[in-house]
């Protein structure tokens, strides 16, 4: 379909972005358009204007900050994919971005954009989650942090207030002996995660120490398998964590749609963070 | 003077001409490259979007949300006076000139054909039929206006389920009753074969919703010189469509003018006389300027016939070594809420193929055309055939199980055997080749059936989780539609011959003119290959007209696999009668008796001498005219009608592996086998592409698509993130071989190819996934068999 | 695409107040978020509905009758339908409502069906069905809340700690069909309409949340685990302009809308039937 009239405005920085929000209320941020173009196009949303930030230059580049890893919003999938920094820094991250969608898609698509948009079946939101990302949000005021656990607030709605845009991501690096792995569970090669499991864990003593779990497409919001993330702090590789795993529905709340019903998708996310902290814990 | 004047402009068109490389080996089974193909992946294409006129207007239809309800009133006045808007129309203000979309396959006597007006007028039937529509001056501000049109709905029940509305009780979705028609079909003895059988196969198989998704959605553009009309049209079939409009509308025929440019793939959704086409031609009338309109891919999912929709009782009866003794079938086809051009048709395609390759002496076909509140379904890749192979292909792997016995040992025992053909079956019809061993003799060995079937073992016997499951599919199929004396049997209301024509241009170049409107096929290729070994003319000499009707003249279009068969045999005959009016003109100037030329490379060569005429000498010769023989015309050019006295059957062999991760439900297919028989093979490569795209499409119903209604009609697929799609990323690298039996009803050897891959491959896969599940106890899986399915049938069987 | 919801609670106030509060539309309207009142004319009433979530954004234009308010059996049903302002689509319910007495408390039935058709109807990923769950869970909420309170004055937004603050309302049964005739799809409710999100402020209660925690009414919960921590409820101040759920609460509560939430402005409008009634 064709999206109904809007205005555009492309700002030069982003504080002029950041007023451009605020004095629309009906404004929106165009960043790739991989997620609102489609919506557009379907009249599901009727923005009064939107604001292109694809050009701002404090949204752009992955820099290597010592301890974290800094993205700009505006940085493509494909350009997280092929970042050194990112795949040293944060390897998880290039793992599920290579997932997203379909070539076409990753060139256009940003980190950020998946991120402000905050799909819960998106597979960035869990990742950024799982490694205790701060989203960084600019503002007419100057920046401020918030730790990925307070962003995503519920379905497509984030801890954005009206006339912030969402500049960039930290994500802390995890030290020597972290191994990952994206589990992501899907029909087809371009379809959503039915479910996605996203795991980081610290090896120690042929037990795992340590392993953070995101859930993508596992309730409003991307979750953390806080229950499952618990019992396998020093769980041995085998039963033990085979049962650690069997909590990772825990806390969730999956939805229902034409893919899967609630109880399968719970069934899924406790087999694949099994799989998943095996693959990441190099045991697959 | 003239013979050397006439040698002398030869051998400089010869020379100043591009490529013209002489022809040496034959065409016929060259792997051409498509000569379609350099413009159209280099985006120098006629899309019916990318045309204009000038004044072009913009086209946008109002669409129902209710699946079922009475239109109490419809204001479109808000729509008028917005900034662009020419026009607002409801479906009153062309009721006394939209007439009733046509079904053109009345299959019973008792049949029930609703009126089916193009825009509704007081009653909506399904998601997504046209209320009203915009014109604008462009398609944003016609997209805006729709908003500002007000209708008043004041629902209905809907009627979604077929069973349910066979019921007495059920609401009518016309008034007449849901039920379209029933047929029934008795060949043998039936309740004899099925008395004290020792085995009795009973089981009913879901064939799901599916939507076509060609490439290119629709679109249409009609404008009008205040005479005359021309209608473009993302259409199959220009020929149909322009006599349809002519009758639906009342324009006299000969002022329409029906132009397919280039069509992006149709599977059938593009056989079809739509409202859309019905009311682009309307409006361009009212209005006395150009209009378009173009769907957009929801609106399609939407709006574009859908196909399959059936449930499918089987019945079948055999010995106990597997010797089947008789076949019982009923089905239930939802038409939806109309029917459409074949939409009655469709499931009866398959009624003559449900006992497929097998002997046996009793047969019964019963089938109920069902009305329902969605979107009428029709021709879909196949069209009556999937289903039909898929029923008996699944039964007979049942049947395989229920006596412990190899799939492949069953079919065996029960397949007509090659030295038993022609062979007439149960159901009547008279396979006139084929050879069942060859092709499943090669598929087994490319496969490594027996090795695959030892790690099957192994892993059940391991409790693999990842599970492997061996599919079997020995399809046969029934192309080249058709010989119109059994088309007009079965009550259809057309014919099924072909029309070619072959121009020689003065300059020895060969203009083919076909009446069959490819869209994605190829034919551009292939007829030049057979024009070019007809005649012997190089391959490059050779340009293909089609898709308009004031150029094609005569057709009957392309679909059901027929272009080759019949149109492409039209042309060869075409090109047998240039041949003899050359001849006659070769021996007329070469001053022999035609019986004493020989024609070779080209030329007609007096034998035993080196006197010859080449063809493009010839073309000239007829061309100046200034020696013909008595009584001949100044031209070689020459037309031909094909119709086949029998159908063709194609056949084969389809192996598939797949992998079932049993924690997830997950189906991995891990190779994929086909041996295709079909008949003669023109264009190598052509043939490969139909192939795989064709296994592709069937992979697609057994895993992956279905269109989803809701219990109050509402379509939950409009798409793509919810009705997948497979792509390359999705699908193995499939192993492809040939058998070659030629087709003895044509004088290529033909049989067609365009929907053997979709209608072999979906039971293979299905076939698959149960085999990998027989020994959790899982006896079926409904299609699509998604992960939830799967993991639900295991469930379910307890493990 | 048609849903179904039943909910029951019990309020600690005497039927005949329970009842009146109910009648009385401009306290009981509020209780459905992002809603606005157009106009009443004749029998009809007219009101408007915003749903935002994200950027998705749909509203509905809406008109009600009434079918039937037996005030001895303190039982009312109404017919509601509404279309959405720009787009095709539309939406209608039913709402059946019965009011029974108790030792000084009153039981709360409240029987909800409704169809939207249209996008919203086809906007897959299931997305529809478990933010109409949510909606009309928040609507009860708010209701439950409503009838709870002593007085008829609206009570003035007052901060109070995020805990349990009003009678948990509890779905008594949800029932869905995004397809027909398919198990696999069917089969399992939808996820438990329960309200996640974090609680917020709401009015002071009058009652000890222990004591109606007590008389709730669970009939059916899809899921157990997701019994609510906690009641939030979206500010009832009365407001002309459509309302934003994220913005009404001042923090983002609620948000988890979907189009579907339109078929409640029907739900709305019902209210102010009952109240030309009372006239």
């Amino acid at each position: 379909m064709i999206p109904a009239q809007f205005d555009y405005v492309r700002p030069g920085s982003l504080a002029e972005a950041c007023a451009e929000l605020a004095a629309d209320e009906d404004a929106k941020v165009l960043a790739g358009g991989q997620s609102l173009l489609p919506l557009l196009r379907l009249r599901l949303a009727y923005p009064s204007k939107l604001v292109d930030v694809g050009r701002l230059p404090e949204l752009s580049g992955v820099h290597d900050r010592g301890d974290h890893v800094y993205i700009g919003a505006m940085t493509t999938h494909d350009e997280v994919i092929r970042s050194a920094v990112v795949t040293e820094g944060c390897p998880l991250l290039a793992l599920a971005t290579a997932t997203v969608a379909d070539p076409a898609v990753r060139h256009r698509g940003t980190l950020g954009g998946s991120l402000a948009h905050a799909d819960p079946a998106g597979d960035l939101p869990a990742v950024v989650l799982a490694l205790d990302g701060v989203l960084v949000a600019g503002s007419e005021e100057g920046e401020r942090e918030i730790p990925a656990a307070e962003f995503f607030v519920d379905y497509l709605e984030t801890a954005l207030r009206p006339g912030e845009v969402l500049a960039g991501v930290k994500i802390p690096k995890l030290g020597p002996g972290w191994g990952f792995h994206y589990e992501k569970f899907h029909r087809t090669a371009q379809a959503w995660a039915i479910v996605g499991v996203a795991a980081a864990v610290r090896r120690a003593d042929g037990a795992i120490a340590e392993a953070r779990i995101g859930l993508t497409n596992m309730g409003a919001t991307p979750l953390r398998a806080a229950a499952a993330e618990s019992a396998l702090r020093g769980a041995e590789l085998g039963d033990q964590v085979r049962q650690a795993c069997e909590m990772a529905d825990e806390g969730t709340s999956p939805p229902a749609d034409l893919h899967a019903q609630p109880d399968y998708r719970r069934h899924l996310a406790r087999v694949l963070t099994r799989r998943a902290v095996l693959a990441a814990a190099g045991s697959p | 003077m003239s013979e050397i004047d006439v040698g002398v402009v030869a051998e400089q068109i010869a020379e100043s001409d591009q490529i013209s490389e002489p022809s040496g080996a034959p065409e016929l089974g060259r792997p051409r490259r498509r000569k379609e193909d350099g413009r159209l992946l280099t985006g120098r294409t006629r899309w019916t979007d990318n045309l204009s006129r000038p004044g072009l207007l913009y086209v946008t239809f109002l669409r129902s949300p209710m699946a079922h309800a009475r239109i109490t009133r419809v204001d479109v006045s808000g729509a008028i006076g917005l900034p662009g808007v020419v026009a607002a129309f409801s479906g009153r203000d062309f009721a006394d000139e939209q007439g009733s979309l046509p079904c053109g396959w009345p299959v019973s006597e008792d049949i029930v054909i609703p009126d089916h007006p193009p825009m509704a007028v007081s009653e909506v039937r399904y998601v997504g039929e046209a209320v009203a529509c915009v014109v604008a001056t462009d398609r944003y501000r016609a997209a805006d206006a729709l908003e500002a049109i007000d209708v008043e709905y004041e629902p209905l029940p809907a009627v979604v389920d077929m069973r349910e509305a066979l019921s007495p009780d059920s609401p009518k979705v016309h008034p007449e009753g849901n039920k379209a028609f029933s047929v029934k079909i008795e060949s043998g003895d039936v309740e004899a074969a099925f008395r004290d059988a020792p085995v009795v196969i009973d089981r009913t198989y879901v064939q799901q919703r599916l939507i076509p998704t060609a490439m290119e959605p629709r679109a249409v553009m009609a404008e009008t010189d205040g005479d005359s009309y021309t209608v473009w049209s993302a259409t199959q079939i220009p020929h149909i469509l322009r006599v349809m409009l002519a009758v639906i509308t009342g324009i006299p025929e000969h002022k329409i003018r029906v132009i397919a440019p280039d069509v992006g793939g149709g599977f059938g959704s593009k056989l079809q006389v739509t409202a859309e086409e019905v009311l682009c031609l309307l409006l361009a009338r009212r209005l006395g300027k150009p209009v378009k309109w173009t769907e957009s891919r929801s609106e399609g999912n939407m709006t574009v016939h859908h196909g399959r929709d059936q449930i499918q009782h089987v019945r079948l009866a055999a010995d106990a070594d597997g010797r089947i003794r008789g076949l019982r079938v009923d089905l239930l086809a939802d038409m939806g809420a109309y029917l459409m051009l074949v939409t009655p048709g469709v499931p009866l395609l398959g009624a003559a193929l449900f006992n497929a390759i097998y002997k046996m002496d009793a047969y019964e076909f019963g089938c109920t055309g069902v009305f329902t509140t969605k979107m009428p379904t029709d021709a879909y890749r196949g069209a009556g055939r999937p289903e039909a192979t898929f029923a008996i292909e699944r039964t007979m792997d049942e049947l395989a199980a229920e006596l412990g016995l190899d799939p492949m040992e069953v079919r065996r025992r029960n397949w007509i055997r090659h030295d038993e053909f022609p062979y007439t079956t149960v159901s009547g019809l008279t396979y006139d080749s084929g050879n069942y061993e060859a092709a499943t003799d090669r598929a087994m060995a490319l496969f490594g059936y027996d090795k695959l079937r030892a790690e099957q073992a192994d892993r059940r016997d391991r409790g693999d989780p990842v599970q492997l499951g061996i599919g079997v599919s020995t399809y046969t199929e029934m192309c080249g539609l058709a010989p119109s004396r059994l088309l007009g049997e079965a009550r259809y209301a057309v014919g099924g011959w072909e029309h070619g024509s072959v121009r020689m241009l003065p300059t020895g170049k060969v203009e083919v003119i076909t009446g069959t409107s490819p869209h994605g096929q190829g034919h551009v290729t292939s007829w030049s290959q057979i024009v070019s070994d007809a005649l012997g003319v190089p391959f490059d000499d050779v340009t293909v007209l089609h898709g308009d009707t004031a150029v094609a003249h005569k057709g009957m279009d392309t679909y059901g696999s027929r272009s080759l068969v019949v149109g492409g045999v039209a042309v060869l005959k075409a090109c047998e009668k240039v041949k003899e009016k050359a001849r006659r003109l070769a021996a007329h100037l070469l001053e022999c008796s035609p019986d004493d030329l020989e024609f070779h490379a080209g030329a007609f060569q007096v034998k035993g001498t080196e006197q010859r005429k080449t063809i493009q000498e010839l073309a000239y010769a007829a061309f100046t005219a200034h020696d013909l023989p008595e009584g001949a015309e100044a031209r070689l050019d020459s037309d031909a009608t094909f119709d086949p006295e029998n159908y063709s059957f194609p056949h084969g062999t389809h192996l598939c592996a797949v992998e079932v991760d049993t924690e997830t439900g997950m189906v991995k297919i891990r190779s994929y086998v086909a041996v295709d028989d079909v008949g003669r093979v023109v264009n190598p490569l052509i043939v490969e592409g139909q192939v795989h795209g064709g296994i592709a499409q069937g992979v697609a119903q057994a895993l992956f698509e279905e269109a989803v209604y809701d219990a109050d009609g509402n379509l939950l697929t409009t798409t793509m993130a919810d009705y997948l799609l497979p792509s390359a990323a999705d699908l193995p690298a499939f192993v492809t071989d040939r058998t070659e039996t030629p087709a003895t009803s044509n004088p290529l050897g033909v049989k067609g190819v365009g929907e053997a891959g979709t209608i072999a491959s979906t039971p293979a896969v299905v076939n698959a996934v149960v085999d990998a599940l027989r020994p959790f106890g899982v006896a079926d899986v409904r299609m699509p068999c998604t992960p939830e399915r799967v993991w639900r049938a295991l469930e379910g069987a307890g493990r | 695409m048609a849903m179904r919801f039943e909910h029951e609670f019990t309020v600690p106030v005497p039927i005949e107040q329970a009842w009146s509060v109910l009648l009385d539309v401009e306290r009981v309207a509020p209780c459905l978020p992002g809603a606005a009142l157009e106009a009443s004319e004749g029998e009809e009433f007219a009101g408007r509905m915003k749903v935002k979530v994200g950027p998705i954004t749909v509203t509905y234009r809406g008109t009600a009758r009434f079918e039937d308010v037996d005030k001895d059996a303190h039982a009312l049903t109404i017919q509601a339908s509404g279309k959405e302002a720009r787009g095709t689509g539309t939406a209608s319910a039913t709402v059946r409502a019965r009011l029974s007495p108790g030792d000084g408390t009153t039981a709360v039935a409240v029987e909800t069906s409704f169809n939207v058709t249209g996008r919203p109807a086809q906007f897959g990923r299931g997305v529809m069905q478990e933010v109409g769950a949510k909606l009309i869970d928040r609507f009860a909420e708010n209701l439950a809340e409503l009838l709870t309170e002593p007085s008829h004055e609206p009570a003035e937004p007052e901060p109070r700690p995020a805990q349990p603050a009003v009678a948990a309302v509890e779905p008594t049964a949800a029932t869905m069909e995004p397809t027909a005739a398919e198990p696999a799809v069917t089969g399992p409710p939808v996820t438990g309409p329960a309200v996640t999100g974090p609680a917020v402020t709401g009015p002071a209660v009058a009652e000890p949340v222990a004591a109606r925690e007590e008389e709730r009414h669970l009939v059916a919960v899809p899921e157990p685990e997701q019994l609510p921590a906690g009641t939030s409820r979206t500010s009832r101040t009365a407001d002309e302009e459509a309302l934003d759920l994220l913005e009404i609460a001042g923090q983002p509560v609620l948000k988890r809308l979907a189009p579907v939430a339109g078929a409640l402005a029907a739900l709305l409008v019902v209210i102010w039937v009952i109240r030309r009634l009372m006239r």
